[in-house]
């Protein structure tokens, strides 16, 4: 079996602001947008609590 | 949520008065309304006729309204014709044909090849005409029948390409669609898989309610079964004559007259439900299936005639206007003029698109009835094939959170996309992308 079974295809993910941060969960990273000292920006946040800014 | 997106720059000529006067004066006075439009916007005449003179030549014939009026009973006697061409090289045939005065005979040849008859007064022919009137030579009521005394008020869109083009008539005292709403206009083909060299069609409706001009009725609206000038519209696609009728996914099951006169909660409770452009789709015998998407057509709020909602109703501050009764329908306006469609006030409604998530992608659309779905299975062993075009993104929704589940390898990387995965590598988690050329690059990770 392959692991395909959840993968989605797009053209274009289109990420509306947050206003904060996800909470983190296990097994997956999250991937958001939000202000970050005014600038929007896009981040992940890993099942550690570790936020990175990616983007 | 906001407005849908107009996609053309339409010029809208708007509350023109076509008087009382007899019922010939008054479709000739349309038609001629229609004409004069188109040719100031960028159509040229191929040709035309005043009853006794004509031929195409290139001249406009229809100097006055009466010009324009002379009633031939079919289309082997002396009438007012014109053919008018668009940037698209694509006929379209006003003729005052018919078994009544009220009657005209519209049609359009997308191969611009309307010719003269051998009289030439008689109504043109084209070996690729798709008459969009009534079948047969008696025509169909364009103004309707409504006698003295009966002003009818006339609209007309063409846009900036001289390639799309529109006509709504209303009834003065009624406000309200009368006679034959007609167009030829381009299409977009491209949800389809075949090639189609030029996607225009021509359409008639006439209205209000028992035609079809509106969208509240899934069994007479324009959402029926098309029939040939009654409600729906034709064009070819690789030679086949096609009947078209419309259909929005919203209309399944008829829940939308429950949606369209509420503001949904869901879109924020400030504005009546804007839906997305209408589908064109096909009842012809091997040409069955969605065939595109109108352009600048949508539908809106849905009440009952008299109560809040007409025809001339306006929303987004004027930049979009009601054509057919009953609300329902929407076309773009152009953000100033009061529209005037008769004795009733028009309205300013408060509108708000839905959107349609994953609207017009074939591998994961959403396209839903009572009897049936179609939508990916997350945990089933399937794996689904995505676009292999991928479609327009411009109405589909966003979200605030992508989550991403572990995985335990890097997956193949793929021609064409670029895939963006999570790993735990050492105890470390971690975010990549892979690109079609197979490199890998680490977008950031975890504590270690």
């Amino acid at each position: 079996m392959t692991t395909y079974d959840r993968i989605a295809s797009t053209d274009i993910a289109r990420l509306i602001p947050r206003v904060d941060d996800p909470p983190p969960e296990p097994g997956a990273v999250l991937i958001y947008s939000r202000l970050v000292d005014g600038v929007l920006r896009t981040l992940a946040r890993f099942s550690d609590g570790t936020v990175v800014v990616i983007l | 949520m906001g407005f849908p997106t107009i996609v053309r720059t339409w010029v809208i000529t708007a509350n023109n008065v076509i008087a009382d006067a007899t019922l010939a004066l008054q479709a000739g006075n349309y038609m001629r309304l229609a004409a004069d439009f188109l040719l100031a916007n960028g159509y040229t005449c191929a040709g035309s006729s005043d009853g006794v003179t004509a031929a195409m030549d290139g001249v406009n014939r229809w100097t006055t309204i009466a010009l324009a009026s002379v009633r031939g009973t079919n289309t082997t006697t002396p009438q007012s014709w014109m053919v008018v061409t668009d940037a698209n090289g694509c006929d379209l045939l006003l003729a005052h044909c018919g078994s009544a005065d009220s009657h005209g005979r519209f049609g359009c040849s997308l191969g611009g090849l309307y010719v003269a008859a051998a009289t030439a007064t008689h109504t043109p022919t084209a070996t690729d005409e798709l008459l969009l009137t009534a079948t047969g030579t008696g025509g169909q009521t364009i103004v309707g029948t409504n006698a003295a005394p009966a002003q009818r008020n006339m609209f007309g869109w063409v846009d900036s390409t001289a390639k799309n083009c529109r006509f709504v008539i209303t009834l003065n005292s009624t406000t309200q669609n009368i006679g034959t709403v007609f167009g030829l206009e381009e299409f977009d083909s491209s949800i389809q898989e075949l090639t189609i060299p030029l996607s225009v069609w021509g359409f008639c409706y006439t209205g209000p309610v028992a035609g079809g001009f509106n969208a509240i009725s899934g069994s007479a609206g324009i959402a029926a079964t098309s029939t040939q000038g009654s409600h729906g519209g034709r064009t070819r696609i690789n030679g086949v004559a096609t009947d078209m009728a419309m259909m929005q996914y919203s209309f399944l099951g008829g829940s939308y007259t429950t949606w369209m006169n509420v503001q949904t909660e869901l879109q924020g409770g400030v504005g009546y439900p804007i839906w997305d452009p209408f589908l064109l789709v096909s009842q012809t015998s091997g040409r069955f299936g969605i065939v595109g998407h109108v352009v600048d057509w949508w539908s809106s709020r849905y009440a009952a005639l008299g109560t809040t909602t007409t025809v001339g109703d306006t929303y987004n501050a004027k930049a979009f206007m009601v054509p057919g009764v009953n609300g329902s329908l929407l076309w773009p306006w152009d953000g100033v003029t009061t529209p005037v469609a008769g004795v009733q006030a028009s309205i300013a409604q408060s509108g708000n698109n839905t959107g349609f998530e994953n609207f017009e992608d074939p591998a994961f659309g959403s396209l839903t009835n009572a009897v049936s779905q179609y939508v990916p299975n997350p945990v089933s062993n399937v794996t689904p094939t995505g676009p292999a075009t991928p479609k327009s993104i411009n109405r589909r929704a966003g979200v605030d959170v992508i989550r991403l589940h572990d995985i335990s390898a890097d997956p193949a990387a793929e021609t064409g996309r670029t895939l963006m995965y999570s790993r735990v590598i050492g105890g470390q988690q971690a975010l990549f992308c892979v690109y079609a050329d197979g490199t890998v690059y680490q977008v950031g990770a975890g504590a270690a």
